[in-house]
């Protein structure tokens, strides 16, 4: 990880304003709406509403290396320890009595997208029953190569009945000017979050993967809005900035690597950290890359369907080793890493295969590790760094 | 010019001193306690019938899990470079090698000169490594030496499941309770440890000729299992335990000679 960026101090301002808006929007009766991370959130944010997203507060329980504690909350009440991190943690936090990074804020409404995995409906199901409060799922069919005409208009359609069903449960109108609006915002955040993801391609980089992993809360939950605009705005030139002073990601940069999925969070100065010792930048992974889409605002509705559910999860085999190939060419990588992610089945299977198929068709060497992105009890740190370090020895 | 391996492992550590190349003493120990000191030992011990202090070692590499602990070494290097190393040395012609130690088993592909070309390893579990088989034979009041010879002897092993190793000992508990045969539970559990092993390896595309290392391949019961598995004999080295250090050893020489390391 770099030294810290300036930005960083903007970023925890706007995190915690964005924190403070739930807490007021409960008190002024603004509908708390749940939602996935991949999900068409300029919807609610053009309806005025407040958009609460749980994963995020996984990810934060995560990185302060609490997502044990609440876990065996869920645990507790049945829920088993092979089931999402994220899950977990949420879940563990609504029956637990302490709660070590802030109390999840309850839904009004939970609206969910499968884009991502078969997990979270299964967790907004569970909580919409917990907290007895309506839910939509925005049903993403698979999307192995190129998408259709059905499946687009049957993604379209699910959005009116989607818009319909926030009407008639918040009593607020819909308007498509503004949504217009939400969408031009949210394309110029994301070009602006590519911007900023792209300079990893230089050599040396001044930004890689893990200054991505800190700087990306706001597109995450700021996309649609101008404060988006503005952090990626301020990141960018930092970032140019740095790269004219010559200060860059890593103090010696000889290798570039593809990382293919989400951190490790509680450990994530520690992956940062033994990069960095073995001079090898991480540049690139499909994870940062999901927020980096092209809105066409002059048609929000059908461009929102289908950005969103051609996201790398929901698609096939073929096409996601593509993805993979393209960043790694993109990237000038010398290598990739592989995480076996016990809370994430859909991006954890097949990794064997996959390692010898990107090995085939890019001819370089790639590792595969095992751990959990949340929980700290399914990861081993010495069996890890052996598995890295024979990897930098391949690396050379 | 003498120079030096070490491999720590969780249950064994190895020393080896190489004179101009040729290895002149080598030495194996229970690991236990604290390793800064066990290493200072273990090499004083190798280096006395030489005469040497370890001052006089011109380069030292340490592998294994301890690696990073041992003070007078000069580089470490993970121990599946060093078995890809150590066989290539003895055994050019291999081009997969089945490492079974104490905490881990792998499954390391090499080209002629022993380099790494690609590998697979166990999740952070017990099952399919050498503490697997140690805590069988604790269950069973065998020693760990009489474990692979007694496979060897049973005509209808037990079928043991191994997920798991906690379970597994259970299930051998069981077993011994219901007053089955010792060398048929023993028989079923090298079945098992042999199937799982041979799982983690179809991850890699497994190419001959095959050597086996590590304290494991000191079991008979296991080499023939696996090599049943597997189709094909099993090269096994004279001290199938010593080749991570003589390959931690060897690289210690070309880091003398001057020459890039691995």
């Amino acid at each position: 990880m770099s030294e810290p960026f300036k930005t960083v101090a903007l970023m925890k301002d706007l995190m915690s304003r964005y924190y403070d808006l739930g807490e007021e929007a409960r008190r002024k009766g603004i509908p708390v709406v749940w939602v996935t991370a991949v999900f068409p959130v300029e919807i609610i944010y053009a309806m005025d509403l407040y958009p609460y997203y749980p994963e995020n507060f996984g990810a934060l329980a995560s990185a302060r290396k609490v997502a044990d504690k609440l876990s065996m909350a869920a645990e507790a009440k049945g829920y088993f320890n092979d089931l999402c991190g994220y899950a977990r943690c949420g879940i563990g936090d609504a029956y637990a009595s302490e709660h070590p990074v802030g109390k999840i804020l309850s839904p009004d409404l939970l609206l969910c997208c499968n884009t991502q995995c078969g997990s979270l409906p299964k967790w907004f199901e569970a909580a919409a029953r917990f907290y007895n409060k309506p839910y939509f799922l925005w049903d993403s069919p698979y999307i192995e190569e190129q998408t259709s005409d059905l499946k687009q208009n049957y993604l379209i359609k699910q959005l009116y009945e989607l818009i319909n069903f926030l009407e008639v449960t918040t009593k607020r109108r819909f308007n498509i000017d503004k949504l217009r609006e939400v969408v031009a915002l949210s394309r110029e955040a994301t070009g602006l979050w590519n911007d900023c993801l792209e300079m990893a391609a230089l050599k040396p980089a001044p930004f890689g993967f893990f200054d991505a992993c800190i700087h990306m809360a706001p597109i995450v939950v700021w996309r649609g809005r101008r404060e988006a605009v503005e952090y990626y705005r301020e990141l960018k030139a930092e970032i140019e900035e740095r790269l004219e002073k010559k200060i860059y990601a890593i103090p010696n940069e000889r290798h570039k690597v593809y990382f293919d999925h989400i951190p490790v969070w509680p450990k994530l100065r520690w992956f940062a950290d033994m990069f960095a010792a073995n001079d090898t930048l991480v540049v690139a992974s499909q994870y940062t890359q999901a927020w980096a889409m092209n809105f066409d605002p002059a048609r929000p509705l059908e461009t929102l369907a289908e950005h969103y559910p051609q996201q790398f999860v929901n698609r096939g085999v073929d096409y996601r080793l593509k993805l993979k190939v393209d960043f790694m060419r993109r990237y000038n990588c010398d290598g990739f890493v592989l995480f076996s992610n016990r809370s994430c089945k859909p991006n954890s299977i097949g990794l064997y295969d996959k390692k010898r198929m990107l090995t085939e068709m890019t001819g370089l060497p790639g590792v595969i590790f095992e751990g959990d992105m949340s929980d700290l009890r399914f990861f081993s740190e010495g069996q890890v760094k052996t598995r890295f370090e024979t990897f930098f020895e391949q690396l050379g | 010019m003498y120079v030096a391996g070490m491999d720590i492992g969780s249950i064994f550590s190895k020393a080896i001193i190489l004179k101009d190349g040729q290895v002149v003493a080598s030495l194996i120990k229970r690991t236990g306690g604290e390793i800064k000191a066990i290493s200072h030992r273990l090499m004083e011990e190798a280096l006395a019938p030489q005469g040497l202090q370890i001052d006089d070692l011109k380069s030292v590499v340490a592998t294994g899990y301890g690696r990073i602990s041992v003070p007078f070494a000069d580089k470490q290097v993970t121990e599946i470079s060093c078995f890809g190393r150590g066989v290539a040395n003895s055994f050019p012609e291999v081009r997969t090698v089945i490492d079974i130690g104490g905490q881990d088993s792998k499954g390391i592909k090499i080209d002629e000169r022993g380099k790494v070309q690609d590998f697979v390893m166990n999740d952070k579990c017990a099952a399919g490594t050498g503490r697997f088989l140690e805590v069988m034979a604790n269950a069973l009041e065998v020693s760990l030496e009489d474990m692979g010879p007694l496979a060897l002897q049973s005509g209808s092993p037990e079928e043991i499941g191994i997920t798991c190793t906690v379970f597994a000992e259970s299930q051998v508990i069981s077993l011994v309770g219901e007053g089955r045969r010792k060398v048929d539970i023993v028989a079923g559990i090298h079945q098992a440890i042999a199937e799982r092993i041979h799982g983690m390896l179809r991850m890699l595309r497994i190419e001959e000729r095959i050597a086996i290392t590590g304290g494991g391949a000191k079991n008979i019961g296991l080499v023939k299992e696996l090599e049943k598995r597997l189709g094909t004999e099993l090269i096994v080295p004279e001290e199938p335990q010593l080749i991570g250090a003589h390959g931690a050893a060897l690289l210690a020489l070309e880091m003398a000679l001057g020459r890039k390391g691995s």
